[in-house]
């Protein structure tokens, strides 16, 4: 027995957590990596924090904050209806904060590789800020942007700690690839939890495989 | 804040559709709540969703507004008290759990875990978490009556199918479980395996409740009931499990 619904559900969190994560890694590494703001270091080791942090407080602090007798947590739920502890929603939220530094670690050595030149003479030629970050800086840091999407993915992909504080593990909504593994030991159905845990180890390795590949260093061409 | 509603709204993710029904279980009855819901739904056409934990965890999942629609604690104790207060709107009594002593050596086939376990010392034994699971906490009672508490490793599994989890792996020589992970590797169990029926001191009531989210629902209303139908009282005690007194 092998229910490819865990597997799907966590495809699309990872999805939809790296889209959302580039656009808010994005802006982030590229403030980060100009600044000579005095609020640098304190946003870089927050930004850092989920590196360090056990999942569980970080998914205790999501439960305590998203739960609906909360301030957050009640105006979502006279919104929607819904509440966002337990739910996909909720999930994503959770997983952006978690994968974050996987997302704005690999863009800020691009951007600071870069510098601003290219940025700033394409903008004196006319190119407005977003114009110029768009057309110049991002094909630039084409490969930060791969590594950034990649291990925002894998990240997200492997998460357990913070599903299992504010998923619930409700089947189609939050229970995610590694809480179906958890659940099928817990059942006993260890062959359930080896063709899953296989599938995600070939995944992960693939994923890794392609993106190192990707990196190596090309011969210089004389 | 109309722009951040607006936001909120649009974000918001559907949920599960009526017809479904979301059904938080206490580990030790996972199994028979599965095949309850399978053939729930073969004879209504509504779809049921199992979540698995211990009792107090999901005890404190409906407090923080998990969507569960019913819940068949390991306990009568935990659907009282969320009736208390107002976060349950009806609780009956559905089965009858009892403790069964366990151990995968092989070298106890055919002999009495019973005996056994009171013979033991320094051995590991595998309980559910007494804090949170109901089953753990009348192991953690079984354990003090018979003296054994002090003279072996007690190691807690997070619910009672850890508990059973940790046996099965070979991590504790013996487990104290329900009926229901004793019964899901009964057939080619090399070790012994002991239930303690007749025990009034261990043995465990459980009782079921409607979450108050689903007050007026009608799925949750049949599921509810059909625990107690010929059909679900026949895989209950299949299961290996009693029926409530009153009940049989």
């Amino acid at each position: 027995m092998s229910d490819p619904g865990p597997l799907l559900l966590s495809l699309k969190l990872a999805g939809v957590t790296t889209a959302i994560l580039l656009f808010v890694a994005t802006p982030l590494a590229w403030w980060l990596s100009h600044t000579r703001s005095r609020l640098k270091a304190p946003v870089q080791a927050l930004v850092a924090l989920p590196i360090v942090l056990p999942p569980t407080v970080l998914g205790f602090y999501f439960l305590v904050f998203l739960s609906p007798n909360s301030t957050l947590g009640g105006l979502w739920v006279e919104a929607s209806g819904s509440s966002l502890t337990f739910s996909f929603t909720g999930l994503v939220l959770a997983s952006v904060v978690y994968s974050l530094p996987f997302a704005v670690q690999p863009l800020l050595p691009a951007f600071a590789a870069l510098g601003r030149r290219e940025y700033e003479a394409a903008q004196t030629l006319g190119a407005s800020r977003l114009d110029a970050f768009v057309s110049v800086v991002l094909p630039l840091a084409l490969p930060g942007f791969l590594s950034a999407a990649v291990l925002s993915f894998a990240h997200t992909l492997g998460e357990f700690g913070v599903v299992l504080m504010v998923g619930g593990n409700i089947p189609g909504e939050t229970r995610t690839v590694s809480i179906a593994i958890y659940d099928h030991v817990e059942s006993l159905d260890y062959a359930a939890a080896h063709t899953l845990s296989l599938i995600l180890l070939a995944a992960s390795f693939t994923v890794l495989l392609a993106l190192f590949a990707c990196q190596r260093p090309r011969p210089a061409r004389v | 804040m109309p722009l951040c509603r607006c936001l909120l709204i649009a974000l918001a993710a559907a949920g599960a559709s009526a017809e479904t029904v979301t059904v938080a279980v206490a580990s030790n009855f996972a199994g028979p709540a599965r095949a309850i819901a399978t053939r729930f739904a073969a004879e209504t056409g509504y779809e049921v969703r199992i979540v698995t934990g211990s009792t107090g965890k999901l005890y404190a999942q409906i407090l923080a507004g998990a969507p569960f629609d019913v819940f068949l604690s390991a306990d009568e104790e935990t659907p009282a008290r969320l009736r208390r207060d107002g976060l349950a709107v009806a609780v009956a009594s559905y089965a009858l759990g009892v403790l069964v002593i366990v151990s995968a050596d092989p070298g106890l086939a055919g002999k009495s875990c019973n005996n056994a376990l009171r013979a033991a010392t320094g051995d590991t034994v595998a309980i559910a978490n007494p804090e949170t699971a109901p089953y753990g906490r009348a192991a953690k009672a079984l354990l003090g009556s018979l003296a054994r508490y002090a003279k072996l490793r007690v190691v807690h599994g997070d619910n009672v199918a850890q508990a059973m989890h940790f046996v099965v792996s070979g991590g504790a020589r013996f487990g104290i479980v329900g009926p229901g992970q004793f019964h899901t590797v009964s057939k080619a169990w090399p070790g012994c395996a002991t239930v303690l029926t007749g025990d009034d001191a261990t043995s465990v009531l459980q009782a079921a409740a409607i979450v108050r989210r689903a007050a007026g629902a009608r799925p949750a209303r049949a599921f509810f009931d059909f625990l107690h139908s010929a059909p679900a009282r026949g895989l209950i005690a299949e299961w290996g499990y009693g029926l409530p007194p009153g009940d049989a």
